[in-house]
């Protein structure tokens, strides 16, 4: 049933071929966006296949080929077990693909080495399910974190953590612990310590994933106000309402393959 | 030099906040090391009183009663020159009486047995700066020309050189092994403490793993995140060392002073000198340990 489109966007074809299921392409269609795009994509998978050894039958992700450029907000959908973790993980090199190409910011992530690894993170801010605060420092400090490892100055520390905690409204709580916010609060200090020092790739994995629809609104709204500063944006979430109130390229995931890579998309209709 | 008072000003604050689990390994460092400073102190008395028994080996070479005194001063020279030998003195005929006499006051009647006539050889008294080397001097002086020709016994030259032959030489056996065993017992407790402080060590690491794991997403380098652990692991081993040695000095002070008295007969002493020693080693072992745990503990969770 599936009819294979080409996603075009911009009159610009993709080096990669992208799929979409006929069905979707029938929706309620929208003018192109014009989207910022440089000649070299952010992000650029290459027929990567992701095999974790302890399920050598089934790959996690099977031959994918995408490419993201800068200053896209793209969300990453599907069941739970569909490869977006993998997807995420991959990204920060916090996993490495079992075949195939993965460049990240212009970061051969196959064969990188491994003292470039930090440095690569710190282009990419990381926003995880689990928060990943440092559960022995303050929100300040942990803001603060992601700048000392850079080598910031104290000054640029102490003027630019309030600013971005401002941003994300939790300048009051500066010196709570972690453990004595709520999950909303701790996800947006996770937020705020993945843009502090203003990366140019975000990728966030399920950052609504344990919040209320009011709470994750607000963290949509966050999410789509640094989007367009430029920072390009990966969500992985199956958070449908989310998904389909943005109508932003929506990459689909099934059994670790794309079956779906839309540009204003919906979170679907087989979910 | 930034990142370095970074990691220190990190690592105190760390310290604060781990508060018990700091205290734990503290303690256990504190505990290990006073253990093996004790030994130490044990092993260095030990070392005094066997050493102070080999000191009492020297070798007596008795002299003819007719030798000429260039021959005996010849000699004298000879066996000063030997590296082995601290010093020689020389023991007339009326010296050796004199002696005899005084070591005999308790039995009069044997001096008065003598009737005025002097038995006693004139002889010279050699000491060694170390005592293993009795036999090998006492053969060199064997063979020495001068000594077959004033020695007491001329028949048999062997005869009129004592140093208690047999008996020293089982001494030596006994005075070595308990060197070795000293040696080992130090060495299997610094081991065990090896092990006891790396494992404590790995469990405050353990329990911080997370953490690590969490640096390394953020974009942290290894350096920097290993930095305040290193401090971190410095600071505890400095603690434990630093009461470690307050403690070794404690018993030296107190403790010992009543041992001698107790063991009077026995010469129970450590000097400043090896007290001072003592402390550089348990701070030294207990720096590597600090550091060296921490290194390998963390090696693992810098991978991600």
């Amino acid at each position: 049933m599936a009819k294979h489109t080409k996603r075009t966007r911009g009159g610009q074809i993709p080096k990669a071929s992208r799929e979409g299921t006929g069905k979707l392409s029938s929706l309620p269609s929208i003018e192109e966006m014009e989207v910022q795009q440089s000649g070299t994509p952010v992000i650029s998978f290459r027929h990567l296949t992701k095999v974790y050894p302890a399920q050598p039958e089934k790959p996690a992700l099977e031959d994918i080929s995408l490419d993201i450029y800068a200053g896209e907000f793209v969300f990453l959908v599907g069941h739970s077990g569909s490869g977006k973790t993998t997807f995420i993980r991959l990204l920060n090199r916090e996993i490495v693909a079992s075949s195939g190409t993965l460049e990240v910011s212009g970061e051969n992530l196959m064969n990188i080495r491994g003292w470039r690894i930090p440095y690569l993170r710190r282009n990419i801010g990381c926003v995880f399910q689990d928060f990943k605060l440092l559960p022995n420092k303050t929100v300040f400090e942990n803001v603060a974190f992601a700048l000392e490892v850079i080598g910031k100055s104290q000054a640029v520390v102490e003027t630019q953590t309030p600013e971005v905690l401002r941003l994300v409204g939790l300048e009051s709580k500066m010196d709570k612990m972690p453990d004595q916010l709520s999950g909303g609060e701790q996800q947006r200090v996770s937020i705020a310590r993945a843009v502090v020092n203003r990366p140019p790739l975000l990728i966030c994995d399920e950052p609504t994933g344990n919040l209320d629809p009011q709470t994750s609104l607000g963290i949509m709204r966050l999410l789509e106000r640094i989007n367009r500063t430029g920072t390009t944006i990966v969500v992985a979430t199956h958070d449908r309402e989310m998904v389909d109130s943005m109508r932003r390229r929506v990459i689909a995931l099934e059994n670790g393959h794309v079956v779906r890579d839309q540009d204003r998309g919906v979170y679907g209709l087989d979910a | 030099m930034r990142s370095l008072s970074y990691f220190f000003k990190e690592a105190l604050i760390s310290f604060r906040r781990n508060m018990s689990t700091n205290l734990g390994a503290i303690i256990t460092i504190f505990l290990s090391l006073l253990v093996i400073g004790v030994f130490m102190l044990g092993s260095i008395m030990v070392k005094h009183i066997v050493e102070s028994v080999e000191n009492q080996v020297s070798i007596t070479v008795y002299v003819a009663d007719n030798a000429a005194q260039e021959d005996i001063d010849k000699l004298l020279g000879t066996i000063r020159d030997y590296d082995e030998v601290s010093d020689v003195k020389f023991t007339t005929k009326e010296q050796a009486l004199k002696n005899f006499t005084e070591q005999m006051t308790s039995n009069p009647e044997i001096v008065q047995a003598l009737d005025g006539a002097n038995p006693l050889p004139a002889s010279l008294d050699v000491n060694l700066y170390d005592p293993q080397q009795v036999e090998n001097v006492a053969q060199r002086i064997l063979d020495n020309e001068t000594f077959k020709k004033i020695c007491d016994n001329s028949g048999d030259p062997s005869d009129s050189l004592k140093y208690g032959q047999q008996t020293v030489e089982r001494l030596f056996q006994v005075t070595n092994y308990i060197r070795y065993i000293g040696i080992a017992v130090v060495a299997l407790l610094v081991f065990v403490t090896f092990i006891f402080i790396n494992n404590t060590i790995r469990l405050a690491i353990l329990a911080r793993r997370r953490e690590i794991a969490i640096m390394r997403l953020v974009g942290a380098s290894n350096g920097f995140i290993r930095g305040p652990f290193l401090m971190e692991g410095a600071l505890q081993s400095l603690i434990g060392a630093a009461f470690a040695i307050v403690g070794v000095a404690l018993i030296r002070r107190f403790a010992m002073p009543k041992l001698a008295t107790a063991l009077s007969w026995l010469p129970i002493s450590v000097s400043n000198m090896a007290l001072l020693k003592i402390s550089v080693l348990l701070l030294i072992f207990g720096l590597i340990i600090g550091l060296f745990g921490s290194l390998l503990a963390m090696r693992r969770y810098l991978k991600v």
